[in-house]
């Protein structure tokens, strides 16, 4: 049974009432993926970014674009190669003429100085292209010639990545990956699905995505929401919950643990985890779950809010083995594993 | 108009009564939860106790008393044990107000805002901009978390397991009533013996089988009995070994705790009067305060009687040759019964002839051929009232299919109208039917 609230305070209604309507317009443009859509507006509403796994010609970019309109922020896209270079990103300095003639260096922004950035096939690009984005996403700032140059908030990067063509890509480093908030996977379209998306999307009319915000209140109203989310209360409780499932994805055998072994051991991680998730793991679980707390209109943090995020906050931490991945196993069973081992042993 | 400052502290007058009143019934959950934690540790507890006590008592009554002993101290282990398993299991579902807490949200479907409300509430720093909204937003949902929708129970469901084993124990109750009440019977049954103590034969016997003797008698002849066990006694701690002595303490203690819980102690003693025949004590100083044998005589002595059975020695043991155990009256057995004895009795009859001699008038007499033929000799005075217990127990048995039948018994009145009996008169047999008739004659 689920109690709902009898009670509203402006502000949680507020986001509420957003978070719907964005969702709404997003669906315009994207048939089905109703959870992707949510988490993609779970991590701008906390604050984080987004990794984006699907196979081609599954609205990846398309989705971006439609959260871009539909918010009306700034919106970027870099299509990454592998001749992509850093200051294609980030910007460079410049030789310009000044009004009284004389030429000087100015720095030129790239295409990350924007609210929302969508970084597509990112793992197509060299390591050091894709390690231009880590300061801005980790900072909101970029370090161009020993200068540095704040981004405006709201920020809000994402990232496409292509599951099945491997060849020429370069796989995302760990430091990478765990700058990522959540990773979605956009999942191919059921056959209702792909009929819809026939027929909305080869006619001569289409819906047009209509901007929730005005252009000048946009990004305060969606800073001031995501002040909101960290208000959000977080019983003890489920800290030392959200604790104890982030440290029971570390194997028990991992050096940097110093043979600390946590209260909740699981066969399976120690079997098929190489490296579980770092303690960002746990700060993208609670921002995460107190936006679906404000969503279920609630000012605290239940454990069924972490649960609802933990696969999305967890599945690009934890690294396999090679055991797992010849064993057939997935990030996902290890989480549903590890929260039942967790639940458990909280009683 | 109120300044901001009063208006702030208006709200936070109202927020603690909002937090008050939550609280409240959270510290109910908690009163009915730690009630229904108490109950079950006591149910648990009495249910263990109830129904230890009845199988103890029910082994008391059928099992012999080392067995008894084992069982009754494996059951008080598991008893023990038991208790405290209930006792740790009841102070773990003791609820403190952080649990009562969570079980509330767990079972309205609360989704942890008690949880949160509770662990926030202390600490006033921890308090976001969000709190009041939390406070009122759980305020408004408080009919959910009512005691009696977190816990509809008030008693208990240990209670059925305590009503279980109380009407177990109620059964072995009725049980030992009626084993009492048979004892009772059986105890009117039992007549007092009186035996010549030169008569008494000394021999090992089963310890476990029967019960106690209360013996008493003249001095002289309580003096011949404790030399007969005395030597009994030295024969067998030549032979014991310290565990046999333990096992033997312990097969006392079980026996006492038996006949306390069974009510054996005195309802089935057979009363053993001794007397001295051997003429230096015409019995006018014959004391008549009972007296108790030395350790082990008394059991001894009466198990001699319950063994005499038929069948209850091998003739190993009747042969003595001076090993302890118990005393076997046998003056005045029936001829049969002598004969048997005395087969197993000869080569002891030359090892204590010093003793039997006195006697004199049972040995001998049976299978001995010098006895079978000469005059009668007259029985010794008192041998009339002399009863021999016998256990007697079906040997075999057949299948139950092959028991024979009794008809029951059938009372019919005669037909009045019934003729006597009269031949019958020679008729003709038509020919065709002659030859039918003759093949049945002739099958």
């Amino acid at each position: 049974m689920s109690a709902a609230a009898a009670f509203e305070l402006p502000g949680v209604a507020d986001l509420v009432r957003t978070f719907r309507r964005v969702q709404t317009e997003i669906h315009k443009a994207i048939i089905g993926n109703e959870r992707a859509v949510e988490e993609l507006l779970i991590a701008l509403f906390a604050g984080g970014h987004v990794l984006i796994e699907g196979v081609p010609g599954t609205g990846k970019t398309t989705l971006v674009k439609a959260m871009g309109h539909a918010l009306n922020l700034s919106f970027n896209r870099i299509q990454f190669t592998v001749d992509l270079m850093p200051a294609d990103i980030t910007g460079t300095r410049v030789i310009v003429s000044g009004d009284d003639g004389r030429r000087e260096f100015a720095f030129q922004p790239g295409p990350v100085f924007c609210h929302i950035l969508l970084g597509d096939e990112i793992n197509r690009a060299t390591p050091k292209t894709q390690s231009a984005l880590l300061e801005a996403m980790a900072e909101l700032q970029v370090t161009v010639g020993g200068v540095t140059y704040p981004i405006r908030p709201p920020y809000f990067a994402m990232a496409t990545l292509n599951p099945i063509e491997m060849e020429g890509t370069y796989p995302l480093p760990e430091a990478q990956l765990d700058r990522f908030m959540f990773k979605v996977s956009l999942d191919y379209p059921d056959e209702s699905e792909l009929t819809r998306i026939i027929s909305t999307t080869t006619g001569a009319e289409s819906d047009a995505i209509a901007p929730v915000f005005t252009g000048d209140e946009a990004a305060a109203r969606i800073e001031a929401l995501k002040r909101l989310v960290r208000e959000v209360i977080v019983a003890p409780a489920v800290e030392q919950f959200v604790a104890r499932l982030v440290r029971a994805t570390q194997p028990s055998s991992a050096a940097f643990m110093g043979g600390r072994k946590g209260p909740v051991q699981n066969d399976a991680v120690d079997r098929y985890v190489a490296f579980g998730s770092s303690p960002r793991g746990a700060q993208a679980l609670i921002l995460g779950a107190k936006v679906v707390a404000l969503l279920d209109g609630r000012a605290n943090v239940s454990l069924d809010d972490v649960e609802r995020i933990a696969p999305c906050a967890l599945t690009h931490r934890i690294m396999l083995n090679y055991a797992a991945h010849s064993d057939g196993i997935e990030a996902n069973h290890i989480i549903q594993g590890v929260i039942k081992s967790v639940r458990a042993a909280r009683g | 108009m109120p300044s901001a400052s009063q208006v702030r502290r208006g709200q936070v007058s109202r927020g603690d009564e909002k937090l008050g009143v939550i609280l409240r019934r959270v510290v109910q959950v908690r009163t009915r939860l730690n009630r229904l934690a108490l109950q079950q540790g006591l149910f648990e507890s009495l249910s263990l106790i109830v129904g230890t006590g009845a199988i103890v008592l029910l082994a008391a009554f059928l099992l012999q008393p080392l067995k008894f002993l084992c069982v009754a101290i494996v059951l008080g282990a598991a008893l023990m044990v038991g208790l405290v398993r209930a006792i740790r299991r009841s102070s773990r579902m003791r609820a403190t107000l952080e649990r009562a807490a969570i079980i509330a949200d767990q079972r309205t479907g609360l989704k942890g805002r008690l949880t949160t409300v509770v662990s926030i509430a202390p600490n006033a720093s921890g308090r976001g901009q969000l709190w009041p909204y939390l406070l009122e937003d759980t305020l408004s949902l408080r009919d959910e978390f009512a005691p009696a929708k977190v816990e509809p129970r008030r008693i208990s469901r240990s209670i059925y397991g305590l009503l279980a084993y109380s009407l177990l124990a109620i059964l072995v109750a009725g049980f030992a009533l009626m084993e009492r009440r048979a004892q009772i019977a059986s105890k009117a049954a039992h007549a007092d013996l009186e035996l010549d103590v030169n008569n008494l034969d000394v021999r090992p016997l089963d310890p476990d089988l029967g019960t106690a003797v209360e013996i008493s008698g003249d001095p002289s002849a309580m003096r011949k009995l404790d030399q007969k066990l005395a030597r009994a006694g030295n024969a067998q701690g030549e032979s014991d070994s310290a565990l046999g002595r333990l096992m033997g303490r312990a097969r006392d203690l079980a026996g006492d705790i038996q006949d306390k819980m069974t009510g054996h102690e005195s309802g089935s003693r057979l009363r053993l009067r001794l007397t001295d025949s051997s003429g230096r004590n015409s019995g006018d100083d014959a004391a008549d305060s009972p007296h108790t044998p030395p350790e082990g005589g008394e059991a001894r002595s009466d198990r001699a009687g319950n063994n005499h059975a038929p069948g209850g020695s091998p003739p190993s043991q009747t042969a003595g040759n001076g090993s302890p155990g118990g005393a076997v009256p046998n003056p005045d057995q029936p001829a049969q019964d002598r004969a048997a004895n005395n087969l197993s009795d000869e080569p002891q009859a030359q090892g204590e002839g010093d003793e039997r001699g006195a006697g004199g008038s049972s040995h001998g007499s049976g299978s001995d051929p010098e006895h079978l033929f000469g005059q009668a000799e007259e029985p010794p005075l008192g041998s009339e009232g002399f009863e021999i217990m016998v256990e007697a127990r079906p040997a075999e048995r057949g299948p139950r299919s092959v028991q024979s039948y009794l008809p029951p018994r059938v009372r019919a009145s005669l037909n009045p109208r019934q003729l006597p009996d009269q031949p019958i008169a020679r008729s003709a047999v038509p020919d065709d039917d002659r030859a039918e008739v003759k093949r049945m004659f002739d099958r």
